[in-house]
């Protein structure tokens, strides 16, 4: 069909593979952002056809602007395009609402058939793929995967901000860790519930150091447990990364998880149960203790 | 204060089974009120217990009549009451659909204050229903949520995470928030909720009297197992550790990622 | 016939479940290693209303049936056993004499207390000389001046360096021609003159209950600390012993799944000559007839407990599923700890402890034996 396309972007510009999607589409490919000049300004230079922009008010919450993006987007139906952080999903769930577009997550195809639009996706947590075929407006969640190439500016639209009432924002703050970039990292080690206890987490952060790499871990050490911070969770609804190496220890590989790592080029797994998910979603997996395991590996690769 | 609590009575996609064409069996998985559920229901229990406000349940099932045991496990977690829209149509209905009736049924219910909700399912996993039901209701909504404060008479204090950090936020209108599992530790019912939860008023509502929903349907052309990539699934076996350590370190080498 | 649970019995097993692996799962190793009584753990009970599962709300209980009490000392069991007999004891024996066989005051006085947690009972019948053949008691309650003078000693008594009520069995007649009728039951609080308890026990298993003997030196009752009439005490002790029965069948099973669900998990994760060892053909068959052997004995106690709500006899019934459910859960622990193999010998995997509780149930609120005796006399009456 020859629909076009809304990207919603909400406060950062790491759309690409939104982008990348809807370039894949025909038609026109238009970016509504909602952020900083800043954040238009990259949009703008990356290989869409329009941007529209909504500046917001500091002391407002992007949210707030929901209905700005309704009424943007409802007199263009067509395909609609949002990503996974938390603002993301609430404008992009709005202009949702407002086509009665029905939603794809863990989107992997995207294609025109007639008029018809065919999407292959993950569903119910991504244990299965579904292709479904939708005559109409359509949502597609996808994950941001970082900054877009830089390319040649179009040119920005600005448009009226209207933010609904009564809803302030009152305060921020900024995370004292060092901000995790996973998503860029060479070298990504992924701690899962086999480490027991939080001090444990010494051991990884060693082998991190000779292995130079960055520490990821499942969902749960990052919201249940809190042993990391949560720009560490790699997973479906967390990072997806494409790391030369995912070494993942005491990872069982729930889909969810397994879902945020395919994109790596090798992945080793250390884990004491072979019959854990982690073994087939591993081109090499150590059965044995990682307190054992871990340590002498460590050595190994610093003893050279 | 009213605040409706969305809450689904599913099964956990981890357990349900996948034959070799993609198709799922859930005939094995266990239907539950989620942890996420558990927690958004505990959440809007101890506002409701500061302001003397109401807790009402909302659930949406494909199904012609809600199971009791649904509403009963929800009621022992500490709702007053819960309304729920019951309807065959609704068996596999679409995240936006199931947005779009929570939000009809949510009108219909009136005077709501406040919506909570798990910030995820745990059978479609979308994270987008509350997105969505705040989009047809026209109301703001917040997702990823770590904790709701109640400040002043029907306004509430919210912090979501932002991508260095976070934000708190004011709300002083109605509006939709989504939690995070941990954003408190839901209590365990005692064996005194359990009885009472047979003894609160559960009321159905028709799917007909929500009026002709406007949300757009699809079709599944067809289903796949989802190809998980050659991985060489080599196993080593780590009886000797330094052996293992030294074929791994190896491998490593020759990859060229150490 | 109907076996589905009803939606108060599935929420039941759902919210004590949950209630066990939050609250009980973190400790229930360390203090069977250490002996240490949960002192803890007694107020959480409390807040989720299991000290008074099967008794009408009106009197601080939770209103739910015996089944559901039977599914609820089950999931605490499947996690602690030690907890378990700290609920059982109270709920089973003493709060069922009082609540049972109690005078409207002493029911106001002590029944809304209990049911709520807000005080905890013993039951003290076991004697040095009085065990199997609880007949034989030799402690003594002399009616005098309007008093009871309570003289005597009981062993093996649960809770008793901590509870805070005691229903207690002694001869008010020491004439022999009377026998049993002999035998009254008094309630009698703690921290009365004369009444002291000595040191726990340590033991096999249950290591974390707290097992002690009672030492009465004319301890003086008032005349209405009496429980039911002169005489009754030993109907009272063998009525409440079948709700006791029925309560240690349920601890047994939930003893079993414990150690049940423990061989599953390691036989999935075991690895030995190449797989997982739950493909080997000999663990299948170990499991299976575990399964078997453990649902069988649930059965057995759901139905006793059942007619105990239906208000029917249940004597036999209880008899039935202790005897069948303790050998049970002693057979079941055994092999799941050959599942194990050598590591199953240790204190590192949970199944060594419940091959020690399980042991128990075997033993006390009547012995296989006496459960034998029970069920024969009834077929050869």
């Amino acid at each position: 069909m020859a629909a076009d396309t809304w990207i919603i972007v909400a406060g950062q510009p790491g759309v690409k593979n939104l982008i990348e999607i809807a370039r894949g589409l025909t038609g026109q490919v238009r970016a509504l952002v909602v952020g900083t000049e800043d954040v238009a300004d990259t949009i703008a230079a990356a290989g869409v056809d329009e941007v529209v922009w909504v500046r917001p008010d500091p002391d407002i919450p992007l949210e707030a602007y929901a209905t700005t993006v309704q009424s943007v987007v409802q007199d263009n139906p067509g395909v609609l395009i949002g990503g996974r952080n938390p603002a993301e999903r609430v404008l992009f769930g709005a202009a949702v609402a407002t086509l009665g577009a029905p939603v794809f997550t863990g989107v992997s195809s995207v294609a025109a058939d007639g008029d018809d639009v065919v999407v292959k996706h993950a569903a119910f947590g991504g244990i299965t793929e579904q292709t479904v075929v939708i005559s109409g407006p359509v949502g597609l969640v996808v994950d941001g995967g970082g900054l877009p190439e830089p390319g040649i500016a179009v040119a920005i639209e600005e448009i009226a901000a209207e933010a609904m009432n009564d809803v302030r924002v009152v305060g921020r703050s900024e995370s004292t860790d060092e901000h995790a970039d996973l998503a860029s990292a060479a070298r990504v080690i992924g701690v899962g519930r086999g480490l027991k206890k939080e001090e444990d987490l010494a051991l990884i952060e060693e082998l991190a150091q000779a292995l130079k790499a960055e520490i990821g871990c499942t969902r749960p050490l990052a919201e249940g447990l809190d042993w990391l911070g949560r720009d560490r969770y790699i997973g479906i609804s967390g990072a997806h990364i494409a790391p030369k190496l995912y070494l993942a220890v005491g990872v069982s590989g729930q889909l969810q998880h397994i879902d945020g790592v395919r994109g790596a080029d090798l992945i080793v797994s250390i884990n004491s149960d072979p019959r854990a998910p982690m073994t087939a979603e591993a081109d090499y997996s150590l059965i044995g203790d990682l307190y054992k395991l871990v340590p002498a590996l460590t050595s190994a690769l610093s003893g050279r | 204060m009213r605040i409706v609590v969305a809450f689904k009575w599913a099964a956990d996609y981890q357990e349900a089974s996948v034959n070799g064409s993609g198709e799922v069996d859930w005939s094995r998985a266990r239907p539950v009120v989620s942890s996420y559920d558990a927690v958004a229901i505990e959440v809007a229990r101890q506002i409701a217990d500061a302001v003397s406000g109401e807790v009402i349940g909302l659930s949406v099932i494909g199904e012609p009549t809600v199971p009791s045991m649904a509403t009963k496990t929800a009621l022992a977690r500490g709702l007053d009451r819960v309304v729920v829209v019951a309807d065959e149509t609704l068996n596999n209905a679409s995240t936006t659909q199931t947005g779009e009736v929570l939000s009809r049924a949510i009108r219909q219910i009136g005077d709501v204050d406040l919506v909570l909700a798990g910030d995820s399912s745990i059978d479609v996993a979308a994270k987008m229903v509350s997105s969505i039901a705040a989009g047809f209701l026209g109301w703001p909504a917040f997702t990823d949520v770590g904790n709701v404060n109640v400040t002043h008479g029907s306004g509430v204090e919210l912090t979501r995470p932002t991508a260095v950090g976070s934000e708190t936020f004011t709300v002083t209108r109605p509006t939709v928030v989504a939690l995070t599992a941990d954003a408190v530790v839901a209590r365990v019912p005692g064996m005194k909720d359990i009885l009472a939860a047979g003894k609160k008023p559960v009321e159905q509502l028709s799917l007909a009297s929500l009026g002709d929903l406007e949300s757009v349907p699809y079709t599944v052309r067809g289903t796949s197992r989802p190809s998980h990539g050659a991985r060489l699934q080599k196993v080593i076996d780590a009886t000797d550790t330094s052996a293992a350590v030294k074929q791994l370190a190896g491998i490593l080498r020759d990859a060229g990622v150490s | 016939m109907d076996f589905t649970l009803s939606d108060v019995q599935e929420l039941t097993r759902t919210m004590v479940r949950e209630f066990a692996e939050r609250e009980l799962a973190p400790i229930a190793a360390e203090i069977d290693q250490n002996h240490r009584f949960p002192i803890e753990t007694l107020p959480k009970l409390a807040e989720n209303n299991l000290f008074g599962i099967p008794f009408p709300e009106e009197w601080g209980g939770a209103g739910l049936d015996y089944v559901s009490y039977a599914i609820a000392i089950e999931e605490i069991s499947r996690v602690c056993a030690t907890t378990s007999i700290i609920v059982e004891t109270h709920t089973s024996l003493a709060l069922e004499a009082i609540f049972n066989y109690g005078s409207d005051e002493q029911k106001r006085d002590y029944v809304a207390d209990l049911a709520s947690g807000r005080k905890l009972a013993s039951f003290a019948l076991t004697e040095p000389m009085a065990g199997t053949d609880a007949a034989m008691q030799e402690s003594t309650a002399i009616l005098k001046d309007g008093e009871y003078i309570l003289n005597g000693s009981k062993v093996f008594i649960t809770d008793g360096n901590y509870s805070d009520v005691f229903v207690v069995f002694a001869k008010t007649n020491p004439d022999p021609a009377l026998g049993t009728r002999g035998i009254s039951a008094f309630i009698v609080e703690a921290g009365l003159p004369g009444f002291t308890a000595g040191e726990g026990e340590r033991k096999m298993g249950l290591r974390a209950a707290n097992t002690s003997t009672l030492m009465f030196s004319d301890v003086r009752l008032p005349a209405d600390a009496l429980l039911g009439k002169e005489g009754e005490g030993f109907k009272i002790a063998m009525s409440v012993l079948d709700a006791g029965r029925v309560g240690i069948a349920a601890q047994a099973v939930g003893i079993a799944q414990g150690a049940l669900d423990a061989a599953v998990k390691y036989a999935k994760e075991r690895v030995q000559f190449g797989k997982p060892i739950g493909n080997l053909q000999a663990i299948q068959w170990m499991l299976a007839d575990m399964s078997t052997d453990l649902e069988a004995a649930r059965l057995l106690t759901y139905k006793a407990a059942h007619l105990q709500d239906l208000g029917k006899r249940f004597s036999v019934e209880a008899a039935h599923a202790k005897l069948f459910a303790g050998q049970m859960a002693s057979r079941v622990a055994g092999m799941a700890i050959q599942i194990h193999g050598g590591n199953g010998f240790t204190e590192s995997y949970p199944v060594e402890r419940a091959y020690r509780d399980a042991k128990i149930t075997e033993i006390y609120e009547g012995t296989n034996e006496v459960q034998r005796m029970v069920i024969s006399r009834a077929l050869l009456r």
